[in-house]
């Protein structure tokens, strides 16, 4: 165990659960075997090759070794440590451990940072024996000692950032991280991954191991990719903060939401940081980005259209937790205009990567401001109408209200297009671009403007002041009910949930699950 | 205010000393205040205005149907539920969720005590002793003396997944004791002991009380707890509904009535009707041969109400006047089962 006094009593135990020091004794002697036997064979079949006069290029074979090696590092630090990770909270959920933990004098930091460390003590002792052995290998083989030291820095900060999400995600949702390695790994065979990767600058450079052409290759060729990883390091850990803070209020079990209203903020703030760096660096060196997944040019619109749809699905998080905080300290309107406001802000901050592109105008960035704008209000309204029900049946009805929003008009216009197109050619018409998706795509893209975005906006704003007229209506209905006037004039199903969520009340924490978090 | 064994720093327990006194009198500074705890889960409350405080020394039992709120109260003062209003202080300085300081001096077992299946019994306390800082030159001690105290000392090496429910019970209650918390709270505690363990854990729970600690123990065996409480607290729909001395609960409704329990020789027919119709006499039950009713406890009074019995002709077998007790006050106190 990292640490043995009472700050890692935590980590300890669940080290001592995984089997202690003879677990580590046993992998740490098996893995050594295996090294110096397949570093053996290698020589074996060198000095076979040697013997009858065949070529045997050490590099080539060097080669495949270290990016065995560096896989292996891969599978313990991200799979195997992430499982222990989750496991050990999910154990303590599950057997209510949790609470006999809640009642020792251990601050939710050091707790938390016990989860971390201690269940993967095993893994990061393999994992730096393994390091320590690709690195020697490596630099007998003759491969630049730099390069062998940042591949294993990059993917031990990146192992860490991972722990920080399957911490927060597990606390939420315990069989979340089995869903998240199938999700990717589905995801890795449609090739859907790689289309976020190359869509989404920012996870290209959040994904430090797979950014440029990824530290699993050794090739010549592989581009210096010092600020990718810098930039990726430094948003990896200001968002390891932000998930380990987030586990900490879900540790107790008493917090409304895993994020408050200044920790969504600061993780839409990071993301749309990392976001805004990701774009302007992608259009400046766009040979860096994409590279692990073949996928070189992108445009720009894709790229900021997609950053933007990001910040706005982030923007949940901030906006959540104030309509749960402000369910139990009512605060001014006011208040909830400039969170809102901050907010549809923040979600435009991508755009500060794309000043380098020459779409890049005030027009633009007036659109994408007004359109942000429109959309952060129905979300915020969709949020504050189902606040009083479970996290994850308000992001349902956002997410549907939002998909009608964005997808609505295009589904409309394609069918307008297929029933009426006779075999013609048709362009878009004024339908199409009432979604937010069309318009900003147009927008930024190097295509001339076909349409105003005045019908669009306006259209955007009608669907927001719509949103925000539900929430005055669930207002009333919630304060006829207080008045046990009963609410049977006041229509629409969702006015009837919001009455119920405007009661003020104290959710029952139920060990970091449920409702309420998100 | 410890008067334990000691080891070095530590202290473990033990038993009399300065702070010992008689049960159901202060003996010190108040050390558990209870200020208007309100918990609330969504619309339903759960428990309602909890207020009473709790000297060293005192052992409060709290006494309530099935979901009247006796946990939960438990779990607020443990800092393990949040409360919508109200507060828990120790010592005069309040306490909530996450400070250390207030973890230190407040001990909790739930009526089914976790614990890591996996580990032995020793390793799953030398995890608890890490917890709460104790050095490692007085772990060992400490948990020898602990498990000599539960009984267990034969099942340090045994892993807990092997351990009976009762062992599992004390497992838990050594768990609790092990950092000497000044204020200990037990949900259930009895419900996994057998009889012999249900005694050694009576003396267990007053040897800790004359020592100088605030107990609170929520339990439905009331003749146990008639035994070793000092307090009593009957709960019910979250509300604490009397609350003092046991003396003071068990005769505190006392309104110069009394039970009386009469033992018939045969049945007789509307024994009940001819009962009710005795001047003074209320709350009648007939059940074949045993009728239970209330009438004045004046001793003088009983002999005439016995007499008025045999005047009536009755087969008076028995004729017992129901002594005043937790159990008694719990049944005046007219609660009804939680659903």
């Amino acid at each position: 165990m990292i640490g043995s006094s009472r700050s890692y009593a935590i980590g300890m135990a669940h080290f001592q659960l995984g089997g202690g020091w003879r677990t580590v004794y046993i992998v740490l002697g098996v893995y050594m075997l295996l090294f110096f036997g397949g570093v053996g064979i290698f020589y074996y079949e060198k000095v076979q090759a040697d013997a009858v006069g065949q070529p045997f290029s050490v590099v080539d074979a060097s080669g495949v070794l270290l990016m065995l090696l560096m896989v292996l590092q891969g599978f313990a630090l991200l799979l195997v440590g992430g499982a222990r990770v989750s496991n050990a909270i999910r154990l303590d959920l599950s057997s209510n451990m949790i609470e006999s933990h809640r009642l020792m004098p251990i601050s939710s930091g050091r707790a938390i940072w016990g989860y971390l460390v201690g269940p993967t003590t095993a893994v990061i002792l393999f994992s730096l024996l393994n390091a320590l052995m690709s690195v020697m290998f490596g630099t007998i083989e003759g491969q630049p000692l730099e390069r062998m030291l940042i591949n294993q820095g990059v993917i031990f900060a990146f192992a860490f950032f991972v722990w920080s999400i399957t911490a927060m995600g597990t606390f939420v949702y315990r069989q979340i991280f089995g869903f998240v390695v199938a999700g990717i790994f589905l995801g890795t065979c449609a090739r859907l991954m790689a289309l976020a990767f190359v869509s989404v600058p920012g996870l290209s450079l959040l994904m430090t191991p797979f950014t440029g052409e990824t530290i699993f290759t050794l090739g010549a060729g592989r581009p210096v990719m010092d600020v990718e990883y810098a930039v990726g390091i430094a948003g990896q850990a200001a968002l390891f903060l932000i998930f380990f803070a987030a586990s900490c209020r879900l540790y107790r079990g008493i917090a409304e939401t895993a994020f408050s209203t200044l920790l969504g903020t600061l993780l839409l703030t990071v993301w749309a940081g990392i976001s805004a760096v990701g774009i302007g660096h992608s259009i400046a060196h766009p040979q860096a980005m994409g590279r692990g997944f073949g996928i070189r040019d992108v445009p720009v619109a894709v790229q900021v259209v997609a950053s933007l749809a990001t910040c706005i699905v982030l923007s949940v998080t901030p906006l959540w937790a104030f309509v749960r905080q402000d369910r139990l300290r009512p605060r001014s309107g006011i208040a909830a205009a400039g969170v809102v406001a901050l907010t549809a802000c923040l979600v435009c901050l991508p755009i500060a990567g794309a000043t380098q592109a020459h779409e890049f105008n005030g027009s633009a960035l007036l659109v994408s401001l007004l359109s942000a704008g429109a959309q952060v209000t129905v979300v915020y309204a969709m949020l504050r109408i189902m606040r009083g029900t479970k996290f994850i049946l308000a992001m349902i009805v956002a997410g549907g209200v939002m998909g009608m929003l964005w997808f609505g008009p295009l589904v409309l216009e394609a069918m307008r297009i297929n029933w009426f197109s006779n075999g013609r050619d048709m362009e878009m018409s004024v339908l199409g671009y009432l979604s937010p998706i069309a318009l900003l795509a147009q927008k930024w893209s190097s295509e001339t403007a076909k349409l105003p975005a005045v019908q669009s906006l306006v259209w955007q704003w009608i669907a927001a002041g719509l949103a925000l007229g539900l929430v005055a209506l669930s207002k009333r209905a919630a304060a006829a009910r207080a008045r046990k006037r009963g609410f049977l004039a006041v229509p629409a199903l969702p006015v009837a949930v919001a009455v119920k969520a405007e009661i003020p009340q104290f959710e029952s924490p139920s060990h970091g699950a449920g409702s309420g978090q998100g | 205010m410890e008067n334990g064994i000691t080891n070095g720093e530590e202290t473990f327990g033990g038993q009399g000393g300065a702070l010992q006194g008689q049960p159901g009198r202060p003996q010190g500074a108040v050390l558990l205040e209870i200020d208007n705890v309100t918990v609330r889960f969504g619309e339903f409350t759960a428990v309602k205005g909890a207020t009473f405080e709790l000297h060293g020394g005192e052992l409060l039992g709290l006494i309530g149907p099935n979901g009247a709120g006796k946990t939960t109260l438990l779990r607020a003062i443990a800092s393990l539920q949040a409360t919508a209003a109200g507060s828990v202080k120790v010592l005069g300085r309040e306490v909530g969720p996450g400070d250390e300081e207030g973890a230190r001096m407040i001990g909790f077992t739930p009526d089914v005590p976790p614990a890591y299946e996996a580990l032995t019994v020793r390793q799953f306390l030398n995890f608890v002793a890490a917890g709460y800082g104790i050095t490692p030159e007085n772990t060992g001690p400490a948990i020898d003396f602990w498990l000599e105290k539960v009984w267990l000392t034969d099942k340090a090496g045994q892993k807990v997944k092997g351990l009976s429910r009762g062992m599992r019970q004390r497992l838990g209650i050594a768990r609790t004791l092990l950092p000497n918390p000044q204020i200990i709270l037990l949900d259930e505690p009895a419900a996994g002991l057998d009889p012999a363990g249900r005694v050694q854990f009576r003396k267990l729970l007053t040897d800790l009380r004359d020592q100088g600690k605030t107990l609170i123990v929520s339990s439905h065996i009331l003749s146990d707890m008639e035994e070793y409480c000092t307090h009593a607290a009957i709960i019910s729909h979250g509300a604490v509904m009397k609350f003092g001395t046991v003396r003071e609960v068990s005769t505190g409704t006392d309104t110069g009535r009394c039970r009386y329990l009469v033992e018939l020789a045969a049945p007789v027919v509307q024994v009940a009707e001819m009962l009710s119709g005795i001047d003074g006499v209320s709350a009648v039950q007939a059940e074949r041969l045993n009728v239970m009713l209330e009438y004045d406890s004046d001793r003088a009074e009983a002999a005439v109400l016995l007499r008025r019995l045999m005047e009536l002709g009755l087969p008076v077998a028995g004729f017992t006047a129901q002594k005043a007790g937790l159990e008694e006050a719990y049944l005046r106190a007219g609660i009804k089962q939680v659903d």
